[in-house]
């Protein structure tokens, strides 16, 4: 047992130092790429992707998507692939799809403002489910069973 | 008839009071848990009453003869034989009963039975046929000789040639080039033999006859059971065997419950000493005797004693005793905060038996109280409170077995802390990790090379690195947690507690996962998922098919 745990720890450790020294690498390479004018600074990528949970960015990302998405669907019905319309999740399908296939028109940035909030969304309904079966768990009556354990001492 | 008392108020003298408070004081400070030490001084003594009880021992004397034909050695002249068949002996006649206890097993021959007849075993002979050779006299010796396998001359295997295909390289003169070609080349395989199973060597069993030396080869031997005499005596034989059996019986004052007498007795076992009141005599099977069943106490023991004694075949029952004995003891009804209770001083040591007492009503008010916090789902309340009543003597495995199921359900707050936790968590650093996975190129080479390979995209990355951490989340049971994570009575304090955990093992997985990913484990990790995800998918796909085929 304790060897395992000695094992774990070692292999762990190895981990962490391989990945500190590969991300110190990668962060003066990046360092040197924003001095040259190549790349953006870290700060402004981190901001602009914690600003996908808003539900500005989402609206702004789903106009980019919008005419891909369309296109999509335009070519699979004069196919004769699809005879549904253009809603709910059908249209769910197609952004998706759009997503993957023009990756590199609609703009990173723009993908994960779709994305994260779907994340949070599924975050959201599992924490949920995990609240109510706490909650009904909880529930069910529990009680001593009284005459049986009464005591007469 | 002796004196018998159901219950007689009496009065205290000073010095029994004070003892008594003594005693109760000794008692109630024994008992861990309960508060008030003092509460001999505090009780009042409502009633005493002097309640003997009284011990029934009910003993039975059995007499058991049982008959048998059987032969003896003809070795003394015989008288002259009066009784020829079973029909004319009367066991019953033939031997005295016992007037006090006996336990005894003897046998007798029957007078009279007696007569000299031809030996059942060599019908008169006096010699019998040998068990051993058999009667011709002659026996067989079986000799284990160890010799050399014959199937594999003592080598233990067999060798046989085989010829192997094999490829042979070697150099064409003509084309002058080197190549290679298909030839046939034997070999030596050994076959292990199945006859000595390898070992080379085999039992070699052969059998000597020669003359039997238990009847020097005659064939017959001398009669074991007339020893040769030919003659033997047959005679029938009786076997007398007395023996006791015993039943105990307690009368209890009337004013004891059925349950508590029942627990009561296991004192009585102990080191309690009797005095003897009445010893009756009752002969034969003679239980329903009517003055004996209206007398008071032993009347009650003989509507206990069963009605019918068992009987087995060729047995009587020759009188029984009852023995009544009287332990002295004394009921006392004393109250406590306008409640009264019973309690018994048994022996002239006064041993202390309470029948309910405000310790046994505390303990109960404890579990009421733990009841309704329940119902209230109130539980670290009642967690802390059947605590209390754990430290009390009584509690058993009910209190456990509750406990366990209290702390279960505590548990419950701090798992949903942690995975509250987690979700959070998740939901905050996932945009730093997708900046970190796409921007920050600092992935190993092979794990660029196993993305590429793979098909994975940091945006993929990102997403399973949450399943791997939500499934981590889910995982949380209460063996998982340390007990004093969620042995906290505030339910808001426990959730918290288990928030903190939450955020400190969501902290530790993200450095592991983002670990993973930049040293080339997560794209494999990830690879193992979207195929699982696939092949779950086809499946679903698969029976949803069968489903519409079948239904639809
Ligand atoms: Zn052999
Ligand atoms: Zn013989
Ligand atoms: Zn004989």
């Amino acid at each position: 047992m304790s060897f395992k745990k000695l094992l774990c720890c070692i292999i762990g450790i190895v981990l962490l130092l391989g990945a500190l020294y590969l991300s110190y690498h990668a962060y003066q390479n990046k360092q040197e790429q924003i001095k040259a004018g190549h790349a953006i600074g870290f700060k402004q990528t981190l901001s602009s992707a914690y600003s996908a949970y808003s539900f500005s960015s989402m609206k702004l990302a789903v106009e980019k998507a919008r005419p891909y998405a369309e296109k999509l669907y335009q070519k699979e019905k004069t196919e004769g692939k699809t005879k549904k319309e253009f809603k709910g999740f059908t249209a769910l399908g197609y952004y998706i799809d759009a997503l993957d296939e023009y990756e590199d028109q609609i703009g990173e940035q723009y993908k994960l403002a779709i994305y994260l909030p779907v994340l949070l969304v599924v975050l959201i309904i599992v924490a949920l489910i995990i609240s109510i079966r706490f909650g009904l768990s909880a529930m069910r009556p529990l009680s001593f069973e009284n005459k049986a354990t009464v005591f007469n001492k | 008839m002796a004196q018998y008392i159901n219950a007689q108020k009496i009065n205290f003298s000073k010095a029994e009071e004070s003892r008594f408070r003594k005693l109760f004081n000794q008692w109630a400070a024994s008992i861990e848990g309960y508060e008030s030490k003092n509460l001999g001084d505090v009780l009042k003594i409502i009633e005493v009453y002097d309640s003997p009880i009284y011990r029934g021992l009910i003993r039975s004397q059995y007499d058991n003869r049982e008959l048998e034909n059987t032969y003896k050695r003809a070795n003394k002249e015989c008288p002259p034989r009066t009784i020829t068949s079973e029909s004319q002996i009367n066991r019953w006649k033939l031997l005295s009963y016992p007037t006090e206890f006996t336990v005894l097993k003897k046998s007798y021959y029957v007078p009279g039975t007696e007569y000299i007849t031809n030996c059942p075993e060599c019908a008169g002979s006096g010699s019998v046929r040998c068990n051993r050779c058999g009667g011709n006299g002659r026996t067989s010796r079986k000799i284990v000789k160890t010799v050399p396998c014959k199937d594999c001359g003592g080598r233990g295997y067999n060798e046989k040639i085989v010829t192997k295909r094999e490829t042979e390289y070697y150099y064409d003169y003509v084309r002058k080039i080197r190549t290679f070609r298909e030839v046939e080349k034997p070999y030596t395989e050994r076959d292990y033999c199945v006859y000595c199973h390898g070992s080379g060597q085999r039992e070699d069993i052969s059998y000597k006859e020669e003359s039997c030396s238990d009847c020097n080869a005659k064939g017959y031997v001398t009669c074991g059971k007339c020893n040769g005499e030919k003659k033997m005596i047959n005679y029938w034989r009786i076997t007398h065997n007395q023996y006791v059996k015993r039943h105990t019986d307690y009368v209890f004052p009337s004013m004891i419950a059925q349950e508590d007498a029942l627990k009561m007795r296991e004192l009585l076992n102990g080191t309690i000493t009797w005095q003897v009141v009445e010893n009756i005599r009752i002969n034969n099977e003679d239980f329903n005797h009517a003055e004996l069943s209206s007398r008071p106490i032993v009347g009650s023991m003989l509507a206990k004693f069963p009605n019918t004694v068992e009987h087995t075949r060729h047995t009587a029952i020759c009188f029984h005793n009852i023995e009544v004995s009287e332990c002295e003891a004394k009921t006392v009804i004393y109250q406590v905060d306008k409640s009264q209770f019973v309690c018994m001083l048994i022996g002239s040591e006064w041993r202390l038996f309470t029948v309910d007492s405000p310790i046994s009503q505390r303990v109960n008010d404890l579990k009421e109280q733990v009841n309704d916090l329940c119902k209230r789902h109130k539980y670290g309340k009642a967690w802390e409170l059947l605590q209390k009543v754990n430290k009390y003597p009584q509690a058993g495995s009910a209190e456990a077995e509750m406990m366990e199921q209290l702390e279960e359900r505590m548990a419950m707050a701090t798992r949903f802390g942690v995975n509250l936790a987690m979700m959070i968590c998740a939901t905050l650093v996932a945009p730093f990790i997708y900046t970190l996975f796409t921007q920050l190129d600092a992935f190993a080479p092979w794990s660029h090379f196993l993305m590429d390979k793979l098909d994975i995209t940091p945006g993929a990355m990102t997403l399973f690195s949450f399943v791997i951490i939500a499934l981590v989340a889910m995982k949380y049971k209460k063996v998982e947690l340390n007990e004093s994570s969620y042995k906290i009575v505030s339910p808001l304090k426990r959730v918290f507690k288990g928030f903190v955990i939450g955020i400190k093992e969501s902290l530790f997985y993200l450095t592991v996962v983002i670990a993973a990913a930049i040293v080339g484990v997560l794209p494999i990790v990830c690879l193992v998922i979207k195929w699982a995800l696939t092949i779950v998918f086809m499946i679903v796909a698969i029976v949803s098919m069968l489903f519409k085929g079948i239904f639809g």
